[in-house]
């Protein structure tokens, strides 16, 4: 089970670039669960993920176990390539 | 720097050109060189006559043409301080005062690298060139003419098809425009206005957006404009102008490396996105967004979004580390003012603007938000301390350079 967890900001112009990308992200694996949540309005949801200081923040997570995560603005190929190396176990 | 390269530009142009351009043909028929006479107006114990009579030696043993002709002003000679104040009237010249020194329709009062660069560039003209040796004709008592004067403006450069180019207008629109650009990809500009549009987004009202988004940008402006005018307009009142200079380059010098600073701390951290800073700072002012974009009455809402242009320009005048200081600097050396100042200033801050222009543009035709990347954002403080730095160093030590005269 992948659950993919994104957070962001509505004041966060890197935000609004990324979610175009992970839409992407979306409907290339849409056999995974993603949760979205705001920096600001899910403070307490967030806490347990430390999401740190730049945003946005992509946290995949395998049987509730963090395998990967990506920080700020990134490529859509980059992030496919870091999601199919996970995937294909490399 | 940039404007000296730009300048550079246009003397190869014009070299380039001179062939074609009937203006800047050197008059190559006869090698003879023509008199000039360099009428030079000293007192004794005065160090800018002692640095002008050595350019002047220099100069006369160069070109066998030159003659120069010495003045002192003592009681001794009352004289030659008849002469000079005579010689005043007819430039048009309230300061009398030495070293003074008038060669063909030119004259120069005082002594920096400018006026030397120019004396040296006027008797190159002459020697080649035809002109009228005002000085001479008051002394022989002659009618002068309008037409013997030399009024060619020294920043003004020939080019084909373009025309007359004005080196130092020309100079100051791309000052006025980089320093604004630099300024306005500030990181931490952006944020009030992407939250404020994302709020009245899902409204889907084009016409709430255009009215609140245009208030928000237009305050900012007119916020920014009335700051700038107003130091432009207190600084030229000081009179220790020199000193307050040297102040502003060391502040320059100071932020320069601050941002240098912050950007090589960056440097290492790949990870290019929006940086969380001044949480509380940030969640009061969401609040207050939040509150105004739900006023239904669009009367309040206006003047709301009107409070907060202002209190967040405020926050970010102290983010853009003074360059706006710096650039109104500028202009005061080149003693722009009034309509001029307005000018430039309205440049600076339509791209300063330019990126918010571009979101709100975007959103009120597409009704889509589009983010601008951090990327650029990063190198906003690189580019922005390089500038700062080097206008500090420039206002200090080489100011003839940022008066743009070369």
């Amino acid at each position: 089970m992948i659950r993919v967890i994104i957070i962001s900001a509505l004041w966060c112009p890197s935000c609004l670039i990324m979610m175009d990308r992970y839409d992407e992200i979306k409907s290339d694996y849409s056999n995974f669960e993603y949760i979205n949540y705001d920096f600001d309005f899910d403070k307490n949801k967030i806490a347990e993920y430390n999401p740190g200081k730049i945003l946005p923040v992509l946290i995949v997570k395998k049987n509730d176990v963090e395998i990967l995560r990506i920080i700020g603005e990134k490529s859509y190929k980059e992030i496919k390539k870091q999601i199919e190396e996970l995937i294909n176990g490399k | 720097m940039v404007s000296k390269f730009i300048k550079s530009i246009f003397i190869g142009l014009s070299v380039l050109f001179t062939s074609i351009n009937p203006i800047s043909v050197k008059n190559l028929d006869t090698n003879i060189a023509n008199e000039v006479n360099i009428y030079f107006f000293h007192v004794e114990n005065c160090s800018s006559c002692a640095k002008i009579e050595n350019l002047l030696s220099s100069i006369e043993n160069e070109y066998d043409n030159v003659n120069i002709i010495k003045y002192m002003l003592n009681d001794e000679n009352p004289e030659n301080a008849e002469l000079l104040s005579k010689i005043a009237i007819a430039f048009d010249e309230d300061q009398v005062a030495t070293p003074f020194v008038t060669l063909g329709g030119k004259h120069f009062v005082g002594y920096n690298v400018y006026v030397s660069a120019q004396i040296s560039k006027y008797v190159e003209k002459y020697t080649n060139n035809d002109f009228v040796d005002v000085t001479a004709k008051i002394i022989n008592n002659q009618v002068i003419n309008d037409g013997d004067f030399d009024f060619s403006n020294d920043d003004e450069f020939y080019l084909p098809i373009i025309g007359i180019i004005n080196i130092k207008n020309t100079s100051l629109i791309l000052i006025s425009t980089i320093l604004g650009l630099v300024d306005g990809f500030n990181p931490c500009a952006m944020w009030v206005l992407i939250f404020l549009i994302t709020l009245l987004l899902p409204t889907k009202d084009k016409k709430r957006i255009w009215i609140i988004g245009g208030a928000f940008l237009l305050t900012s402006a007119i916020f920014y404009f009335t700051i700038m005018m107003a130091w432009i307009e207190t600084i030229s009142l000081i009179s220790a102008k020199t000193i307050f200079q040297i102040i502003i380059g060391a502040f320059a010098i100071v932020a320069g490396l601050y941002n240098l600073y912050n950007f090589l701390k960056n440097l290492k951290n790949k990870d290019v996105g929006c940086e969380v800073t001044n949480e509380n700072q940030r969640m009061k002012l969401m609040q207050k967004i939040q509150k105004l974009t739900s006023q239904k009455s669009l009367i309040l809402a206006v003047g709301g979004v009107i409070a907060l242009a202002i209190i967040v320009n405020f926050i970010e005048l102290a983010c853009s580390t003074g360059l706006p200081v710096l650039f109104s600097q500028i202009l005061l050396i080149n003693n722009i003012s009034g309509i001029q100042a307005i000018g430039y200033v309205l440049i600076y801050i339509l791209f300063f603007l330019i990126d918010d222009l571009f979101v709100f543009i975007t959103v009120i035709t597409t009704l889509k938000l589009k983010g601008i990347s951090n990327k650029i954002g990063k190198y906003s403080s690189l580019i922005g301390g390089l500038i700062m730095l080097l206008i500090g160093i420039l206002m200090i030590f080489f100011p003839n350079i940022i008066m743009l005269n070369f």
